[in-house]
């Protein structure tokens, strides 16, 4: 143990340093601000100390906790003990603070770990190669959560032109409190963005969540009842009800809703959430039965939902088409479940991204968040490697015939052309004698008859 | 035995050590061709892909530069048909300085990606590129 005396005297140049740097403990806390960092950020140094400092998970919305979090070392540090990074930190009351290249240092090991921030520039800025990636994505990763603090929901995070479309519409749709339909497949995360939304463009309002394939107007009209109620206490109340599946909920369901959405004027405010591409509903002409859709196979939506949901829609393109996103996406996850210490790995080996590219998540977003977790929990290192990815997703391999769509095969049709093509053969095998080729096919002629003729039917 | 030249085929050649970028081509490009149309993907050896171009109307080339395979990849560029307009060229490296792109862009490299996902980015170079259509 250093004397006091000793600890006095580092105490003593650590206060009088001109240099920005600060210090987290092995447990992610920040255990000290030098007031050169602290004039950096703009604020007092105790007001960050003991707060969590871990990649992209503050702890609360408390703006000194999102600070902290984005002053958290890059991935692989416990490996290489040496890292850069360009911290963008966020504004702090409404003001920003410049980007920062800071050199992270990591001492001792294990609980007694300790990682000391330099921020500034330095000329001798050569990392390990293989960190590079891992610091790459980070870095993007906090410019998305400083530009898009408010609707950083990680679905939405990348670089491709449909993440930035989305984003776009989903900073219109969080200032304006109307009717929205979020058009994605499923598992695109489209209800977590939904109740984001729902937040920020009507906080404090009631929310009805209500799951449209189950429902049939009686007990929609129970379910949707306290958003009813809601209304009906004052004039001035006002309620929102997000639909799950709104595109495969009964016609009659789906018709109820549009009334009750519709009789409230904008006081009932409705999103849907759909599937990319619902087809119109068309009313029969009169009884004639023949001539309706065929919704049970179909996902539909009557024209009065449709109408409102076409106020402001939103598009949510699959993953699948958003291949450039994914090393994004996925890092975001895997930082979200690292702060929540759900395990150690805190980014990924460049095979593991190569095999979360070239697979075509079917399941989405929802698919990848499930594999992100069995890959945390399976990797017991500070890396997630291809091994640890579920096996579906490391075993993928696109190529010819990938792609094409299996055409349907009436195992039965085919089985009985099959049949009768022997048959066929046989008999002019035989020269027309039907008894012979029954006898060389080792059937009974009565069914090779009844074969023969159910052909000519 | 798979056959070249035929109008309705999109051929790719990817030169690599691996099948990363093979297997993001087979991922991706599948998408950007007509449902009349095949995608044809030839994983060949640096030496034997300037032949090969020339048995095939066009198409587009992925080379991975890698620092043991630096020499062949550049000699198979250099040695590219200089009016081989109906290849697109793309190269695909995570360590190449300013000064190796300009050179590259000299030996008429169009694309310079670093990652197998950023191929996404090159749809619209690849699908309006003419020589595509074989």
């Amino acid at each position: 143990m250093p004397s006091a005396p000793n600890v006095r005297s580092l105490s003593r140049l650590l206060a009088a340093s001109n240099a920005a740097f600060w210090v987290i403990t092995s447990g992610g806390k920040i255990a000290f601000v030098s007031s050169e960092a602290a004039k950096w950020l703009g604020i007092e140094p105790d007001i960050l100390l003991d707060r969590q400092s871990i990649a992209g998970s503050p702890k609360s919305e408390d703006p000194a906790d999102v600070l902290a979090a984005s002053l958290s070392p890059p991935p692989g540090l416990s490996g290489s003990g040496f890292s850069l990074l360009l911290v963008q930190p966020p504004e702090v009351l409404g003001k920003s603070i410049a980007p920062q290249h800071v050199r992270f240092m990591q001492f001792g090991t294990d609980a007694e770990a300790l990682t000391i921030a330099v921020a500034g520039a330095f000329p001798n800025s050569v990392i390990d190669p293989q960190l590079s990636d891992s610091i790459t994505i980070r870095q993007t990763l906090d410019g998305w959560r400083k530009r898009h603090a408010s609707i950083a929901v990680i679905a939405t995070a990348g670089t491709s032109a449909a993440a930035k479309r989305l984003r776009g519409r989903l900073q219109i749709a969080a200032k304006l409190r109307t009717h929205l339909g979020f058009f994605g497949p499923y598992g695109s995360g489209a209800e977590s963005i939904a109740s984001r939304i729902h937040l920020l463009s009507a906080p404090g309002e009631p929310l009805v969540i209500v799951d449209g394939p189950l429902m049939d107007a009686e007990l929609l009209e129970a379910t949707i009842s306290p958003a009813i109620n809601q209304i009906a206490e004052s004039s001035k109340s006002t309620a929102s009800i997000l639909v799950r599946g709104l595109d495969e909920m009964p016609i009659e369901a789906q018709s109820r809703l549009a009334e009750v959405v519709i009789g409230a004027a904008s006081r009932i405010r409705l999103m849907g959430l759909c599937s990319p591409q619902p087809k119109l509903y068309c009313e029969p002409i009169a009884s004639d039965k023949t001539l309706a859709p065929d919704i049970a196979s179909t996902r539909v939506l009557v024209p009065r939902l449709a109408e409102l949901l076409t106020v402001l829609h939103i598009s949510i393109e699959p993953l699948s088409r958003r291949v450039e996103d994914l090393p994004l996406v996925a890092a975001a996850l895997l930082d979200a479940r690292h702060a929540a210490r759900e395990g150690t790995a805190e980014r990924f080996t460049r095979a593991a991204i190569d095999a979360m590219v070239k697979y075509p998540w079917p399941g989405d977003f929802a698919e990848l968040d499930a594999a992100i977790r069995h890959a945390v929990r399976t990797s017991t290192a500070d890396t997630i490697a291809a091994e640890h990815l579920p096996l579906v997703v490391r075993s993928y391999r696109a190529g010819a015939g990938s792609k094409r769509e299996a055409k349907p095969i009436e195992l039965d049709v085919a089985v009985r052309q099959f049949e009768l093509r022997l048959i066929q053969d046989a008999v002019a095998a035989a020269d027309g004698n039907r008894a012979e080729a029954a006898r060389r096919l080792g059937i009974s002629r009565t069914r090779l008859l009844r074969r023969l003729d159910e052909s000519q039917q | 035995m798979m056959s070249f030249g035929q109008r309705s085929e999109r051929h790719w050649i990817v030169c690599e050590s691996g099948q990363r970028f093979s297997q993001m081509v087979w991922r991706l490009a599948a998408d950007w061709i007509g449902s009349d149309e095949s995608l044809v993907v030839v994983n060949s050896d640096a030496k034997e892909v300037v032949p090969l171009t020339r048995r095939l109307n066009g198409g587009i080339v992925l080379w991975e530069l890698s620092s043991s395979r630096e020499v062949e990849v550049v000699q198979s560029l250099t040695n590219f048909d200089p009016d081989g307009r109906s290849w697109l060229k793309i190269v695909a490296s995570g360590s190449l300085t300013l000064h190796d792109q300009s050179a590259l862009s000299e030996l008429g490299v169009a694309a310079i990606i670093r990652h197998p996902e950023e191929l996404s980015r090159l749809q619209r170079l690849v699908v309006s590129f003419g020589g595509y259509r074989g």
